[in-house]
């Protein structure tokens, strides 16, 4: 393939690669200065910006070098600030002055790949916007033949507008998404301009859409009714040119989520219904004694779950093993009895345990259904959330939003658990289960403290890709996360983000003038780090798919 | 040839003839700075000359008045990066090896914005006293394959030591940077686009011997090496304030004979900036043009005095001399100078 079709030729020289005796070039970063725009009449190079990609032609026309704009100055011959005062005849600021002083605009660009794919600083070129396919090759999602390189189906996650107005598809690899190489996803940024939950519907939407896999999908809606129609049509995205020209060049459906099942506590006023906010079809989960019998013990406060309450819970336990106890109710009214029964023979202790502690559990249990409304049935026959019917395709839809923050991490931790099960059984008929949550730090939030929730999700992150089980996670702040499940996610997001935020280490990696624009981001943009992205790039992507539920009548 | 490859054939050349390459790191120009342009002249007021006078100018309103829109400069670098030995019978010749790089450059000024005008003209090769390089079949050969030898010997052929080899190197170095810039004066008073315009010149006009191109030029001369008044009118020139100007006045070269064509020029002074707590010559400058103007000479003077008044910003501040230099002069050589092989190439180039 011949070296210019990776280059716009047609918009013309934007610059010229440059060193100094001070500021040299190197394998890993080359600058040039822009050109004027006279001498590229249909070029738009002033609309240059930072996060546009670039290609550096060599002058003997042997090699094409592809970097990022990571840093724009503009340099003027001025010598001192006394220079440029002294030229408006001793501060004048009125006065025009024949001449411009000289000025030269110097582009400082990482390198992220080069057509020798040799590892040099970049020689004498000439800077030109590359083509379609220069950008997709630069990263790393085709070869210099251009033929994809991904070892499994390219997921698009957005589209990538050059400085010239050149469009290309950016495209993750799906065995760095949902394994088995690598996996996880996560999304940060502030809330209400991020569009963190829309870039995550859409992402989700092109993984149905293209992956070669049988992949089902959780979402957990954990506040408002962000994801509670998501297998509605969202009317702005239709009506939008660039939204529909998008899903059309992505090949993404313009479509809902099919295949979906939305599931939410019980209304423990109302049997047959959920306490969701969805006006349309829910289903309704809420676990008796079988069903969550393992979990009453993850249900007290950690300063509450002491040897003694262990050793009530351990003899209630035995009960429930024995099968004497079938509801919730059976339960309490054998604990009710138990200590009347001790009372009555003035015991102080019933089985080795003070019938204090036996006082102080009962009503702990006592309180639990109401604290974890609807999810405890008290009497009667329980649901669970039928996890093995999930199929690939399939979209779940949790609703927790109505749930108090300990609720919200008792379902959340079950389902992870039962969806562990799952992936670790030997008759899955699925190859990955897609997990998405937002407010990912009330679930693993950083810091020293430990938690069963957080260890599980650590854990999942660090080994899921290789059992099919795949978070992605979204938060206003990424710092705020575990730093672990941070770090084993192969996908980054990043919408805007404050200033205070980008001081933190995540983001260590990413120049001033970037972090500058992530905090100018348009909402519909995002940042997207990659694992084989040899550098971040700055994506658009199109409406969601699926109605937004705060917009949904 | 360019200029990587004309510093690699001079260094050949001089290990053809059995020489030292030995460059020193420092120009003939730095070594000996160049003869003030300005000569001994014979004058003729033509204005009073008892009275400084006042240029209508305000700054404010007229910072961007100026109607000059080209501006030329030329350089040179002259550096010896070797020498021959040479025995003639008994006697033992050291003959001085310079490379040299003369260009000159118009630029144009469009929107408030400085561009090249046409091409620069650059030119670059070796100074030698030719007649006395010993392997006289090597020196045609070095030229035909495209290096430029110039002698520096004079037309008499008498022989000189090393020290006015050396200095006739130089004088050769500005007669070739004078003829480069004459031509590309030359080349743009053809040009169409020019046609109602004035050139700019670095210095005086009297290099220039082609009156016709002389015509649409201002020469600019910022530094004085003598007094064509006597003391008391002299006084008065270095006493002006900032936005006066000087009484107008015709020269000549005092060698030539008006009666046969002798080159001679209008001029006057004109103080560019206010002078408090500076020398007496802090912003002043000699202005040129050409003497077809000198029946006419208040107004033309007033007319380029409110020009160059206004070129004053933006300052080339801290180049020396920065109170008397124009800022697109400065562009002028700050192409010539990125453009031309640095000292340091040249130096290096010959130890590489």
């Amino acid at each position: 393939m011949p070296l210019s079709s990776f280059l716009n030729l047609a918009a013309g020289t934007i610059g010229r690669t440059v060193s100094t005796k001070f500021e040299a070039n190197t394998s890993s970063k080359f600058l040039f200065w822009l050109g004027k725009k006279e001498s590229s009449p249909n070029a738009t190079d002033s609309s240059l910006e930072i996060g546009n990609i670039v290609a550096a032609y060599s002058d003997d026309r042997l090699d094409v070098t592809f970097g990022t704009i990571v840093e724009m100055r503009s340099y003027s011959d001025v010598d001192s600030f006394i220079a440029d005062y002294l030229s408006h005849n001793f501060g004048d600021a009125a006065i025009q002055v024949p001449t411009d002083v000289s000025e030269v605009v110097v582009v400082t660009c990482n390198v992220m790949r080069n057509l020798s794919l040799r590892t040099k600083p970049i020689g004498r070129s000439q800077v030109f916007f590359p083509s379609a396919l220069g950008i997709r090759y630069a990263y790393g999602i085709v070869d210099a033949a251009g033929k994809a390189i991904f070892a499994g189906a390219e997921i698009p996650i957005g589209v990538f507008q050059n400085g010239d107005g050149t469009v290309a598809s950016v495209a993750v690899d799906e065995h760095f998404v949902i394994g088995p190489e690598s996996a996880h996803v996560n999304v940060s940024g502030i809330s209400g301009l991020a569009s963190k939950t829309s870039a995550v519907q859409f992402l989700l939407k092109s993984l149905l859409k293209h992956t070669r896999k049988s992949v089902a999908v959780v979402m957990f809606n954990v506040k408002s009714r962000d994801l509670l129609y998501v297998d509605q049509p969202n009317e702005r995205a239709r009506t939008d040119k660039w939204s529909v020209e998008a899903y059309k060049e992505l090949d993404v459906p313009l479509e809902p989520f099919i295949n979906t099942r939305f599931f939410a506590p019980a209304d423990p006023d109302n049997p047959k219904r959920t306490q969701s906010l969805r006006t349309m079809k829910t289903e309704r989960f809420e676990w008796d004694l079988s069903l969550m019998k393992n979990d009453i013990p993850t249900l007290f406060d950690a300063e509450d779950w002491d040897d003694k309450t262990e050793g009530v819970w351990y003899r209630i336990r035995e009960q429930l093993d024995a099968g004497s106890l079938l509801t919730y109710a059976n339960m309490l009214a054998w604990i009710d009895r138990t200590i009347d029964q001790a009372s009555t023979s003035n015991k102080t202790f019933i089985f080795g345990q003070h019938v204090a502690t036996w006082n102080k559990v009962a009503a702990r249990l006592r309180l639990f259904p109401r604290a974890y409304k609807g999810l405890i049935a008290t009497a009667g026959k329980g649901a669970d959330i039928p996890w093995r019917q999930l199929r690939g395709g399939d979209v779940y839809v949790i609703d927790i939003q109505m749930l108090a923050d300990r609720a919200k991490k008792l379902v959340f931790g079950r389902a992870v658990r039962e969806l562990s099960d799952l992936m670790e059984s030997g008759d899955r008929q699925l190859d990955a289960v897609v997990v998405f949550v937002d407010e990912l730090n009330k679930f693993a939030p950083s810091g020293n403290v430990r938690t069963p929730l957080k260890s599980r999700l650590v854990d999942i992150t660090a080994r899921g890709r290789s059992m099919g089980l795949v978070l992605v996670g979204a938060e206003q702040f990424a710092s705020s996360v575990e730093k672990e499940i941070i770090e084993n996610c192969t996908t980054y997001l990043f919408g805007r983000t404050e200033a205070n935020e980008l001081r933190a280490a995540n983001y260590a990696a990413l120049s001033d003038e970037v972090k500058t624009k992530l905090m100018m981001l348009p909402q519909g943009s995002l940042l997207a780090k990659f694992a084989k992205f040899p550098q971040p790039i700055f994506v658009r992507f199109p409406y969601p798919p699926c109605a937004p539920g705060d917009q949904f009548k | 040839m360019n200029g990587k490859a004309a510093l690699r054939k001079a260094k050949e050349f001089i290990t053809a003839q059995g020489g030292e390459v030995a460059p020193l790191s420092i120009s003939e120009e730095e070594l000996n700075p160049d003869v003030q342009d300005d000569m001994t002249m014979h004058v003729a007021p033509l204005e009073s000359t008892d009275v400084v006078y006042d240029v209508p100018y305000n700054c404010h309103e007229d910072s961007d008045c100026s109607e000059l829109r080209f501006f030329e400069d030329g350089r040179q670098r002259t550096i010896q990066i070797g020498y021959i030995r040479a025995e003639y019978g008994e006697t033992l010749v050291l003959i001085p090896v310079h490379f040299f790089v003369v260009g000159a450059v118009v630029l144009e000024r469009e929107d408030r914005r400085l561009k090249l005008w046409n091409r620069p003209r650059l030119d670059h090769g070796i100074f030698i006293a030719r007649s006395l390089v010993p392997d006289q079949d090597a020196l045609k050969e070095f030229e035909h394959a495209g290096l430029s030898i110039v002698d520096t010997e004079s037309a008499d052929g008498v022989p000189v030591d090393y020290y006015e080899m050396r200095r006739r190197a130089l004088r050769r170095a500005k007669d070739r940077r004078l003829a480069l810039e004459q031509d590309l004066i030359t080349a743009w008073r053809s040009d169409a686009r020019s046609a109602d315009s004035f050139l700019v010149v670095d210095g005086t006009l009297m290099n220039i011997r082609d009156e016709r191109s002389v015509e649409r030029c201002v020469g600019v001369s910022k530094s004085f090496g003598n007094r064509y008044f006597e003391i008391p009118k002299h006084n008065r020139i270095m006493q002006m304030k900032e936005c006066q100007r000087s009484w107008t006045f015709r020269f000549h070269d005092p060698d030539d004979d008006l009666r046969k064509g002798a080159r001679e020029r209008m001029s006057w002074y004109l103080r560019l900036r206010e002078r408090c707590h500076g020398d007496p010559e802090f912003g002043l400058i000699r202005v040129e043009i050409a003497k077809k103007y000198i029946d006419n000479a208040p107004p033309i003077a007033q007319r380029f005095s409110r020009s160059l008044l206004s070129e004053r910003f933006p300052t080339a501040y801290p180049t020396p001399r920065w109170d008397k230099h124009l800022y697109p002069i400065r562009g002028c050589e700050a192409y010539l100078s990125s453009v031309m092989p640095s000292i340091s190439t040249i130096t290096a180039s010959m130890q590489g």
